[in-house]
């Protein structure tokens, strides 16, 4: 009887070592999960934020209570499950609570989360920064196991509650996001980038608040691809703004319309209203040349400003939002994005020119003020100035190569919200430049010296292209300035050696960028017996980039531009011609491309023009942009002949 | 230097003895522009001055040090003036910012003070450190920066610092005066100046100086860092104490080794429980003990870099929460290891990205990482990183030495015994990425299907597969997908599989992937070119530098074993398979250390293609620059190779 006891415990004990991570040791959470979710490491079982409002006299101030729990359905290693919670000035994090859940037998048991310390962001552009966040690293990440954390976020206004993003990195059980609104405030919302109407909304009262309910269930996880634009574009998301709240006998509008925007953001710009100063008046004097015409002085005034005040951001408190006084930012000749256009408006002003204050989001941010009348559309502020003949010049003193006539890539397409006065505000949608203004202009002749084939080289560059080269050129280490021209001009392979080097207008803003240059690629020349093969497509741009045909996500470009390619090469002595390539051409909407080959008296002359009309291409064009890669791709695998004459 | 932060150094004397009162450094109110010479204008950056003071003093029984920092910097350009407009300043072991001015000089000579008021605080916790940072007012093109500051600091015994940087230098100056009975040792490292020592009004002097230090830039294939000039210095003597020297090794190894192991009374019931749960077989052999006390440890107790929290050094409270510093997982590990009995040694060593561990001079500066060595197997485990396992450790830290602390028991007292040895990196089998491919054309010619196995064994492996095992089939299709479209654009995936094991200790991956593309194909009218070359991936090119400064420096060895095997098509022929052929050795007498070598066979249609790579010692000396770059660049050259298919 014991012996047989002694068995039966024995093989108890087996099945327990052994079943650790088998359905019967587990939860019954996870095997309900592990069901709906087999193959994925892990699920929010939930994701809630709710925010309460609170009248506060004219103002409203907003508490968000957040809570999330995922539950492990593979081991995690570690490192794969850290969680950020951020916080700020405007939203301050408090009650911050973490453990992981360990499934122990029959129940959970919390393992709490040590040392949570608020962090700073090690950001190098800005360079104080009263944000922080806070790590949650998780032990004991193994299936079956939870994580879960909590905590209060302070708005000391409501105008600063962010929009609330569905999606996460791990498909979602369930998702909730409630705004409890007490008598006498009013709210508006919508819902962006939901086509699949995951998001399910109700409105209830309880305990005298009107409760605004989002809800999702069952969505997947975000989808990340390359040359995404940001989740404001496609994650399904709630913008909501408190409009009004009545306060005794009087309704207080909060950001009910731009008007109230406009009123709002104002006051940050009057508080440092001021006449010119000595010195303001006296370097205006020094930055322009008397009979200027008035856009010139504008031109060197903005010039000035990008070559001589350095970019360094201070975010702190209430200095988030509001700039410095001219006069303060021409002392220090450092400053952030409103400082510098502090500084531009201020020169101006001593010159008796107009130009205004205005706020701008960068296009990471997809909402637009007309749609959203809310300071998360903004992230930026320029200048704007306005020529007799209504013309509309956006200065982004942040933007070091910028040309006049030229708004910063980065706010192409976006509203600016541009404060004409106390009671006066436009709302003007940026220009998204075209591709033909974008332009690099490679001239390019060629000669083969047995396995290397040699170049000299002529390149134009304007607009973005010559933006963008710029801030890759202007380097204070010579070498690194070499790498990056030569892998601007990278040509044929990596073995292209660029020798030698000369940049023009690098500081001449309204000239085209030129480089003077040569250069040699070496093993790109294939002999076998008496023929000589040459592939004149030195710069293989999108080769057989085929977008995927199930991608949802748009694909997003810094900036449309064009390419123009000429290469002359010199026919080899003793060779003749062979086989010359046929020429092609695709045009359509997104991307065109043409390539021509003609025979000259002794050499070759090929002519490659391309244009890339994308900034932001959605999926429907897709089909398209393939179409021209196709075709280009096959006009790139074509190489010349040359061929030993026979005497 | 972690472990032993709490470590009190010396016992401090009586002090009585007069000190000499700070002196006060000063910079020139009235001072004039520097003139450059037409060269030295040519850089868009220069340090002009760059002066180190450190003054020791007893004030009551505490040793103060107050170190002083002043520069100056010439900026030409507005990326020069980014680079050296913002001031950062450690109040790590700062009691007190003493002076702190700056200003900036423009070309026309106007001054800019900085205004004090504009001095920010700044407070890391993850550090647990707080900065003051300001950034330097009204600098313009061509102006010069200077700023100078003391602060008064706990008494600093041992320090490390970097002279030569990336801007040029003209005239660094460093002074540390301190009492009499105070004795410093000095090593400077990659210059041949020495510290001069004297005795001014009864105080000990140490000086160097030296013009003209040219900016050292990044090379590839070197750790730039650990070649520039550098200073390490200790307080070495205490003679109002004893004559003894302070902080040896034998210090160190009893000092580290107390910190490892003083809490193991209090835990043994709690570290007992731990080791009940590790299911450690005493019967099996050593290395697979060793690996399964590390395998579940590191996955029961999550590292936390992040946090300063003192209770992550705490073994009783990491086995309470499950969450342990470095110091704290490796306290754990080695008092696991000594528990079950398996013999190990602690190793204290640095990053040899930043410098080698030098035996000859015993500074603790920057010892900063930790290796557990096992002497019965010779192998290393690195407590703090949970992808690498037994015996593959951070590829930095081996391939110079370390300080082994070897526990022994004299009278009863367990204390640390101390040696210099070498971490000798794994050989170059232990790490490699191979390759066998398969390549047939289609009927058309203008495609390829392509049957591709890549495989991993060691690092790479092991920084995938922890994760590849999280992935949803949807991320696994994904990651194949990327990792072959990478040099395959065009990628159309038919089949796929990924299997993973181990191989003589190693973690391996191995990736095999089925897909048709066009990639490989080009024309010149009714030519075939076949470019084979580009089957291997893209290849990184080393450049020819007529200006190469530093000596080759590997991060690890390793391997790259090739095959391609390809059908030739009916009615072709290839006159140009010779081209396939590269053989380029580097040799060392009768070694070769770094080697690469292509060749075929052909077998009716079938053409098989195999490279061998390898890199087998971690060094190599600046003279042999070239010969070494040839063999990096080989892979390079194969790349570029084109067969050029013709009608018979």
């Amino acid at each position: 009887m014991d012996c047989l006891l002694n068995k039966f415990w024995c093989v108890g004990c087996l099945i327990g070592l052994t079943s650790i991570n088998s359905v019967y040791a587990q939860s019954p959470v996870w095997k309900e999960m592990k069901q709906l979710y087999p193959d994925e490491s892990g699920v929010f079982l939930e994701r809630d934020k709710v925010i309460t409002l609170e009248a506060k006299g004219d103002s409203v101030t907003a508490t968000a209570q957040v809570t999330e729990r995922i539950l492990f359905l593979k081991d995690r290693p570690d490192n794969a499950t850290d969680m950020h919670v951020y916080g700020s000035h405007f939203q301050d994090i408090e009650n911050i609570q973490a453990a992981t859940s360990v499934w122990d037998k029959s129940k959970y048991k919390d393992i709490p989360l040590g040392g949570l310390t608020r962090q700073r962001e090690d950001d190098a552009s800005i360079f104080f920064d009263d944000s922080y966040f806070y790590r949650l690293s998780f032990p004991a990440t193994h299936e079956g196991n939870q994580a879960y954390w909590s905590y209060t976020e302070n708005y000391r206004d409501a105008r600063f509650i962010s929009p609330y993003y569905f999606q996460d990195f791990l498909s979602q059980r369930k998702g909730l996001f409630i705004i409890r609104v007490p008598k006498g405030i009013s709210i508006k919302w919508q819902v962006f980038n939901d086509p699949e109407k995951y998001i399910q909304f109700r409105q209830y009262e309880k305990s005298d608040f009107m409760h605004y309910e989002w809800k999702v269930e069952n969505i997947p996880a975000i989808k990340n691809e390359e040359q995404s634009p940001r989740y404001s574009y496609f994650v399904p998301v709630v913008v909501a703004q408190v409009t009004e709240v009545k306060s005794k006998d009087k309704t207080v509008p909060i950001l009910s319309n731009l008007t109230d925007l406009h009123r709002w953001y104002f006051k940050t710009i009057n508080s440092i209203d001021e006449e010119p100063t000595t010195q303001l008046i006296e370097m205006a004097k020094q930055i322009v040349a008397e009979g200027d015409t008035e856009i010139e002085k504008v031109r060197k005034v903005f010039y000035w400003v990008q070559d001589n005040v350095r970019y360094i951001a201070f975010e702190d408190g209430m200095r988030g939002l509001v700039p410095h006084k001219p006069s303060y930012v021409l002392e220090k000749r450092y400053g952030d994005c409103k400082d510098m256009a502090s500084l531009i408006i201020g020169l101006l002003r001593s010159l008796g020119i107009k130009s205004y204050y205005t706020w701008i989001g960068t296009r990471d941010i997809a909402y637009q003020y007309s749609t959203v009348p809310s300071p998360a559309v903004d992230n930026h502020m320029i200048a704007t100035y306005i020529d007799e003949r209504n013309n509309y010049f956006f200065l982004d003193g942040t933007s070091n190569h910028t040309q006049l006539t030229f708004p910063s890539s980065m706010i192409q397409g976006k509203e600016a919200f541009i404060a004409l006065g106390a009671d006066r505000f436009e709302v003007k949608k940026v220009p998204e430049m075209p591709a033909v203004v974008n332009r690099k202009v490679d001239t390019v002749t060629l000669s083969i010296q047995q396995n290397t084939l040699a170049g000299k080289g002529k390149a134009y560059l304007t607009g973005y292209q010559k933006v963008f080269a710029s801030y890759a050129f202007n380097k204070t280490v010579e070498s690194r300035q070499k790498d990056n021209v030569q892998s601007w001009l990278k040509k044929g392979s990596n073995k292209f050696i660029l020798n030698n080097y000369t940049i023009h207008n690098l500081a001449a803003k309204d000239s085209p960028l030129i480089l003077d240059y040569d250069f040699s690629i070496n093993d790109y020349i294939t002999y076998v017996g008496s023929e000589i093969y040459v592939n004149l497509n030195l710069y293989k741009l999108y080769y057989n980039q085929l977008i995927k045909l199930d991608r949802k996500v748009p694909v997003e470009n810094d900036y449309r531009f064009s390419v123009q390619e000429t290469y002359e090469l010199n026919i080899p002595e003793g060779y003749e011609i062979e086989y010359l390539p046929p020429n092609a051409s695709i045009q359509n909407d997104v991307l065109n491309f043409s390539v021509t080959y003609r025979k000259m008296d002794s050499s070759v002359l090929m002519n490659f023009n391309l244009e890339n009309n994308v900034l932001l291409m959605p999926s429907t064009q897709f089909e398209e942009w393939n179409k021209v890669v196709k075709g280009l791709s096959q006009s790139y695998k074509e190489s010349i002949i040359f061929k030993k004459k026979t005497s | 230097m972690r472990l032993i932060t709490i470590i009190v150094f010396f016992i401090f004397g009586n002090q009585v003895v007069a000190q000499q009162t700070l002196r006060n450094y000063d910079w020139d109110t009235a001072r004039k522009l520097y003139s450059l010479t037409a060269e030295e204008d040519n850089f868009q950056e220069y340090v002009l001055k760059s002066y180190r003071g450190y003054q020791y003093r007893w004030e009551g029984d505490n040793l103060i040090t107050y170190f002083t920092d002043h520069r100056i910097i010439r900026v030409k350009t507005s990326n020069a003036i980014e680079r050296h407009n913002r001031i950062y300043i450690s109040m790590r072991n700062v009691q007190d910012i003493v002076l702190l001015k700056a200003r900036s000089i423009n070309k026309a000579g106007k001054i800019t003070l900085f205004d004090q008021k504009n001095l920010k605080e700044v407070k890391d916790d993850k550090s647990d450190n707080t900065y003051r940072i300001f950034a330097i007012e009204g600098v313009e093109a061509e102006s010069e920066i200077e700023y100078l500051y003391t602060l008064k600091m706990n008494g600093r015994t041992q320090e490390s610092y970097y002279f030569q940087q990336e801007t040029p230098i003209k005239d660094f100056s460093f002074l540390l005066v301190s009492p009499k009975s105070l004795s410093f040792d000095f090593r400077i490292y990659n210059d041949a100046e020495k510290v001069k020592s004297d005795t001014l009004n009864g105080q000990n002097r140490y000086m160097l100086s030296l013009q003209n230090i040219e900016g050292l830039h990044h090379e590839d294939f070197t750790f730039v860092d650990a070649y520039r000039k550098r200073m390490e210095f200790k307080l070495a003597y205490n003679f109002q104490s004893s004559t003894a020297r302070l902080n040896t090794w034998a210090d160190a190894g009893r000092v580290f080794y107390r910190s490892l192991t003083e809490e193991e009374s209090s835990i043994g019931k709690p570290l007992d429980k731990l080791i009940s749960t590790l299911k450690d077989n005493p019967e099996a052999d050593l290395v697979t003990r060793i690996k399964n006390i590390e395998d579940k440890i590191k996955t029961l107790i999550r590292i936390n870099e992040n946090s300063s929290d003192p209770a992550f050094n705490d073994p009783s409270a990491i086995l309470k929460s499950m969450q342990a510093s470095a110091e704290g997982i490796t306290k754990i590990l080695f008092m696991s290891y000594e528990r079950v009995g398996i013999p190990v040694y602690l190793v204290v060593t640095c990053n040899r990205e930043y410098g080698k561990f030098d035996g000859g001079f015993d500074t603790w500066a920057y010892l900063d990482d930790y290796l557990l060595f096992f002497p019965q197997t010779e192998g290393f485990l690195v407590p703090d990183n949970f992808d690498l396992r037994y015996p593959l450790i951070t590829r930095n830290l081996s391939g110079h030495s370390g300080l082994f602390i070897e526990p022994v028991k004299v009278d009863n007292l367990k204390t640390g015994i101390t040696w210099i040895k070498q971490i000798p990196a794994l050989p170059y089998t232990a790490d490699s990425d191979n390759l066998d491919i398969d390549v047939r054309f289609d009927e058309s010619l203008e495609n390829n299907k392509i049957t591709h196995k890549r495989s991993f064994t060691g690092y790479d492996a092991a920084s995938i597969v922890p994760y590849y095992q999280t992935m949803s089939e949807e991320q696994r299709k994904k990651f194949v997908d990327e990792l072959f479209r990478s040099s395959i654009p065009d990628l159309q995936l038919d089949k796929w599989s990924v299997n993973t094991s181990v191989e003589s200790l190693m973690p391996k991956i191995e990736i095999a992937a089925n897909y048709t593309t066009n990639f490989f194909v080009e024309r010149a009218g009714p030519r075939i070119l076949f470019k084979i070359g580009e089957l291997i991936g893209p290849q990184s090119e080393l450049y020819s530098e007529q200006k190469r400064k530093l000596p080759i420096e590997n991060t690890h060895n390793r391997a790259y074993e090739r095959v391609i095997r390809f059908t030739i098509p009916n009615g072709y022929t290839i006159n140009n398979l010779d081209a396939l052929k590269i053989s380029v050795e580097y040799k060392d007498g009768a070694q070769v250390p770094f080697l690469f070598v292509s060749d075929y066979t052909q077998q009716g249609s079938v053409v098989t293609v195999k490279i061998s790579e390898y890199y087998k010692q971690l060094y190599a000396p600046l003279d042999r620059y070239e010969d070494f770059r040839k063999v990096i660049n080989a892979a390079a050259d194969f790349n570029k190779i084109t067969l050029v298919l013709m009608k018979q």
